[in-house]
């Protein structure tokens, strides 16, 4: 038979051990000098821990945490609630600190990341914050840190309480469905694809004289009835256009990598709901690329890529990029970028010469060429400014169609500009 | 407002007890160390005050400890000397935590740090403020004992406060391995 001790770490803080050894080292001191004082003083140490162990909260207590976020999907920006329930099984009150950590690009907007809370005896607590994730991606919240200690610090005991908790922060998505439809022009699909319904589309495209074989449930009886000949429907197919979404995350700026997101993932939004087929290349880092679909599931894909693709690279065109373009015939192309690069512009001329038609939105930033007041920063902005005008021009001569949205603008009003497909059928 | 009113006192008992002693700090040399280890006790107490430093806090303790034994005053006057000084040095370093969550609260209508951080802060006063009136009174019976026992010399008195000492350390000891050994079988 073995008998195994099971040794738990000592209660007692740092603070508590030094005045702890204080007090032995004057006793010892006071019985060396054969100093009452020092050996009274001593006395009177060793009365202050143990009154401070008889009056304060103990630390035997079980406390479980449960951490609650309002929302696990948020928006950029968007306040998130986070509830802290504690919960105190056992019959005396205790003391707990608890200590969060937060994502490093959150914000605290109510509450703070630590706290003190006195749970009381077989009850729950609840600590309410409120934080802010200003930038889109897949964000963890550690569990948190969970202390047991005594009012006067003398002692702490951390415990394992709560767990892990997943955030999603997507970038807020403009809504475009207000934008004016244009008439309806059918449009001939080459090629096989995958579709989410099977036969004819649904979607009502007009009416046109009765052709035997069609079926009795296209008949369009009032029609028929007032033209007093048979007339049917005819639908279209669900499948609008196809359409690739290039997105260059290659600039620094924090600014612009939020609004190219924010537009890219409005855009992707608003055609997959129209029922076009959309792709995406994200050229960043490294070049992440989504087939081309539709449907809802396409649209999270999509945004998934968006909200993970890491900032960087050179923008430069790729093999990879250029097979990718080889092999999809018949979509239009639409690029979100900031210009920022040289190489990146390359690319939107690489991509103009093996497609028809092909859109950049890029960002124009008003803000910044106004407001700046030192003479040498106001003209390095003029300069960057005509740089920029420069290569939007190089752009128009190739024929590619440049829409410009000044910053902090909303989109639709420069998208309603666009009267060609994928905005208008 | 608590560290405030423990600087005060912890720099005000001092001079109205020892005024007579710091006035003769030029003359006596023994006199002049302590008043100089008690303007350290104030100097250190105030930066302890300021940055809730346990270090400070700590060193004002030991340098008015030490200021204590030089000025040599009665034994009732030196334990309440000694409370002071250790009242405010743990008091001030027990705030400590208590302050950090309050720099890091933002005030707003959904959060409910900042209330239950009031609470454990009425706690903590409430446990500090009986850990003081106990401390002051067991004091004053250990430093009337001697009368009390009629202890004639200085080694009768030591050994009464070495065997309280003894004491307490037991105590604390026993505390200390309270629980924190649990005996398992394999």
């Amino acid at each position: 038979m073995k008998l195994k001790l099971h040794v738990q770490a000592k209660p007692w803080t740092r603070r508590a051990a030094v005045i702890i050894e204080t007090g032995i080292v004057l006793f010892w001191l006071g019985i060396l000098l054969r100093n009452e004082k020092v050996t009274m003083a001593s006395a009177v140490i060793f009365s202050y821990v143990i009154l401070a162990l008889a009056v304060s909260l103990a630390l035997d207590s079980r406390v479980t945490v449960q951490r609650r976020l309002s929302s696990y999907r948020s928006l950029e920006d968007e306040a998130i609630a986070i509830d802290l329930s504690l919960k105190n099984w056992s019959r005396r009150p205790v003391l707990v600190q608890l200590k969060e950590i937060y994502p490093g690009r959150s914000q605290i907007v109510e509450g703070g990341s630590d706290c003190l809370v006195i749970a009381n005896p077989e009850s729950s607590t609840e600590v309410n914050i409120v934080i802010r994730l200003d930038f889109r991606g897949h964000y963890v919240i550690p569990e948190p840190d969970v202390k047991l200690i005594d009012e006067l610090g003398l002692r702490e005991r951390s415990i394992k309480a709560g767990a892990v908790s997943y955030l999603s922060v997507v970038p807020p998505i403009e809504d475009l469905s207000d934008l004016p439809p244009d008439s309806k022009i059918s449009h001939p699909e080459i090629g096989t694809f995958r579709s989410g319904s099977v036969g004819v589309g649904t979607e009502f495209f007009g009416i046109r004289d009765y052709l035997p074989g069609d079926e009795l449930g296209r008949i369009n009886w009032k029609a028929s009835a007032r033209s007093e000949s048979l007339l049917s429907n005819e639908y279209e197919r669900e499948h609008v256009t196809n359409i690739y979404l290039f997105v260059d995350l290659t600039a620094i700026q924090i600014e612009t990598l939020r609004w190219t997101v924010r537009v890219a993932s409005s855009i992707a939004t608003h055609l997959l709901r129209g029922r076009n087929r959309l792709g995406l290349i994200v050229v960043a880092e490294s070049t992440s690329h989504v087939k081309i679909e539709s449907g809802r599931r396409q649209l999270l894909r999509v945004l998934d890529k968006l909200v993970t693709a890491e900032p960087g690279g050179t923008g430069e065109l790729s093999t990879y990029l250029i097979r990718v373009l080889e092999g999809i015939p018949n979509c239009e192309v639409m690029i979100v970028s900031a210009l920022a690069s040289e190489s990146m512009v390359q690319t939107v001329l690489a991509i103009k010469r093996k497609r028809g038609k092909v859109f950049v939105i890029t960002r124009r930033d008003v803000s910044r060429e106004a407001g700046e007041q030192d003479l040498v920063l106001k003209a390095a902005t003029l300069m960057h400014v005509l740089r920029r005008r420069a290569t939007i021009q190089r752009l128009r001569n190739a024929d590619v169609r440049v829409i410009e949205i000044v910053s902090g603008n909303p989109i639709r009003p420069a998208l309603s500009q666009i009267r060609e497909r994928p905005f208008r059928r | 407002m608590i560290r405030g009113a423990l600087f005060v006192v912890f720099v005000a008992f001092p001079i109205s007890q020892f005024s007579d002693r710091l006035a003769r700090a030029f003359i006596d040399p023994s006199l002049g160390l302590g008043a100089f280890l008690f303007t350290l006790a104030i100097i250190a107490g105030l930066i302890a005050v300021i940055t809730l430093s346990h270090g400070f806090g700590y060193l004002a303790f030991l340098a008015s400890l030490a200021s204590g034994l030089l000025f040599n005053p009665s034994p009732w006057l030196f334990c309440l000397y000694v409370v002071v000084g250790l009242l405010f040095s743990e008091g001030i370093s027990s705030l400590k935590p208590y302050d950090s969550v309050a720099r890091g609260i933002r005030f707003g209508m959904h959060e409910n740090v900042s209330s239950n951080l009031h609470l454990c802060l009425k706690r903590h006063t409430k446990t500090f403020l009986l850990v003081g009136v106990g401390l002051v009174v067991v004091s004053s019976l250990y430093a009337l004992l001697p009368d009390v026992l009629h202890l004639a010399t200085n080694i009768t008195a030591l050994a009464t406060y070495a065997s309280i000492g003894l004491i307490a350390i037991a105590i604390t000891v026993m505390h200390f391995g309270r629980g924190e050994i649990e005996e398992g079988r394999l």
